[in-house]
């Protein structure tokens, strides 16, 4: 009896020692080959380069050279242009007549029959309405002649690698003008000289500096067609007095002026 | 004396068993799981049945175009570039949780504008179209996403099962607006003229582990 609790108590002992040496010698972790695998196309790379939207103003249309322009020879006489009254009107500044073209603001208006002070000149021009700076009397159909106006022609060029659709252009006049400086565009063709025209279209007056000397002007949007590297546009500087000096600053913005996106399949 | 000298002898003579049983005990038992651990590497190397990994491959190629090969030059704001390549599972295995990650380099002020979605077409492109059916991939056409919002992105609508169908497909690049301006031919220091080279990575994972009896 004593002899059978030993052997079953010897038993039980063997059996949990069995135990521990089998947990002691078991493996304790997955094997490697449970491992996820991936597989990853080889990397490839690709570049993207921005292009470039920039204008400049320089003296002829291949200028490329950067940094304001300073117009210092708006000494050419031009605008000269004859036309007639279209309505009488009695001691007032406003006038119509039947053509603007080739009348710019500056110019000194007369009058073969009289009635136009001396010295008198065109100071806004709005359609066939001009506005002067003195008091006029004239009867409708009365021939009226407009000249001494001083020009510099300028050109703005596209050297960006965008084509635009437009730029804006400011101008700080360096000395005083009593009615200020004009910057004008031309429809057609320029044909410069001392009488300019624009050939095939009309010339634009886009805006007026007359803030006095010193003053700069607030950006004006020039709209149109601008391709990469060529002229934008050619343009003139008026003002009435000879010997002005102004800045031109031209400057484009990517939010509004650049062409519009395209899409390209390649 | 005797006597208590004969039952103390007894009793360290079971004790002595006792330590011996138990000893033996552990040690065969620890043998016991030995052997069988070893028995069955044995049976992976020796064994005569074969065992063959599959193969998991995910390769990308030019579709039509240039693909990834060449750059992309002289973009704006709002201009959109196609590219088109070719995704496919070439392996033996299915793939699972296709994904893209964009990696951008060089012009940081370039990338963080540039917005990528992805299209997949049944058939090829032809000039930018589908004839087939087209589906989204990643984004959608109307909702690019971030170039650099593109890390282990999941891809969508793919096939990705072994010696499946080609993926065909579109890569959009649209470049978001920005606003600079350049004055008197002056650039600022911004996108343009800038490059950024965009690293593409298409990953595909394996298949779920499956149990195959028999």
């Amino acid at each position: 009896m004593q002899r059978g609790r030993w052997i079953s108590r010897n038993f039980r002992l063997a059996a949990v020692a069995a135990l521990v040496g089998a947990i002691s010698l078991a493996p304790t972790e997955l094997r490697s080959a449970d491992a996820v695998v991936s597989a990853r196309a080889i990397p490839t790379s690709i570049s993207v380069t921005a292009g470039t939207a920039k204008v400049v103003a320089g003296l002829t249309s291949g200028a490329t050279a950067t940094g304001t322009l300073t117009l210092s020879g708006i000494t050419t006489s031009s605008c000269s242009a004859s036309t007639t009254v279209t309505a009488k009107v009695t001691a007032a500044q406003t006038i119509f007549v039947a053509s603007a073209t080739g009348i710019s603001i500056g110019n000194i208006i007369t009058a073969a029959g009289g009635g136009v002070p001396a010295n008198t000149r065109v100071t806004g021009i709005t359609g066939l309405t001009l506005t002067l700076s003195a008091n006029v009397t004239l009867a409708k159909n009365d021939p009226v002649a407009f000249q001494g106006c001083f020009q510099q022609f300028f050109s703005v060029n596209n050297i960006g690698s965008i084509a635009l659709l437009a730029f804006s252009i400011s101008q700080t006049s360096a000395s005083a003008s009593p009615t200020g400086i004009s910057i004008q565009g031309c429809s057609g063709t320029w044909v410069e000289g001392s009488s300019a025209t624009c050939s095939g279209g009309t010339i634009s007056t886009l805006f007026t500096n007359t803030s006095g000397g010193s003053a700069t002007s607030s950006f004006t949007s020039i709209s149109g067609t601008f391709p990469t590297g060529a002229q934008a546009r050619e343009l003139r500087a008026v003002c009435d007095r000879s010997g002005q000096t102004t800045q031109i600053n031209v400057r484009v913005s990517t939010a509004t002026d650049l062409r519009a996106g395209i899409t390209t399949n390649g | 004396m005797k006597l208590i000298s004969g039952t103390v002898l007894q009793s360290a003579s079971r004790f002595t068993v006792k330590i011996l049983v138990v000893a033996a005990a552990t040690v065969g038992g620890g043998a016991l799981v030995s052997s069988s651990v070893f028995a069955a590497l044995t049976a992976e190397a020796t064994g005569s049945s074969s065992v063959e990994a599959g193969t998991i491959k995910w390769v990308q190629t030019t579709a039509t175009g240039d693909g990834f090969s060449t750059g992309i030059t002289g973009v704006a704001p709002g201009d959109i570039q196609n590219r088109y390549v070719n995704l496919a599972n070439t392996g033996t295995l299915d793939g699972l949780t296709p994904t893209l990650t964009i990696v951008g380099s060089g012009a940081a002020a370039l990338t963080n504008i540039l917005k990528v979605n992805i299209q997949k077409c049944t058939v090829a492109w032809a000039a930018g179209s589908c004839s087939g059916t087209a589906s989204d991939v990643l984004g959608s056409v109307g909702t690019p996403v971030l170039v650099s919002s593109v890390t282990g992105s999941a891809l969508t609508n793919l096939n990705i099962t072994s010696a499946s169908l080609t993926n065909r497909l579109k890569i959009t690049i649209t470049v978001g607006p920005v606003t600079e301006v350049t004055t008197n031919g002056v650039l600022p220091s911004g996108i343009q003229g800038a490059t950024s080279t965009l690293a593409w990575t298409f990953t595909l994972q394996q298949r779920a582990a499956v149990t195959v009896e028999g």
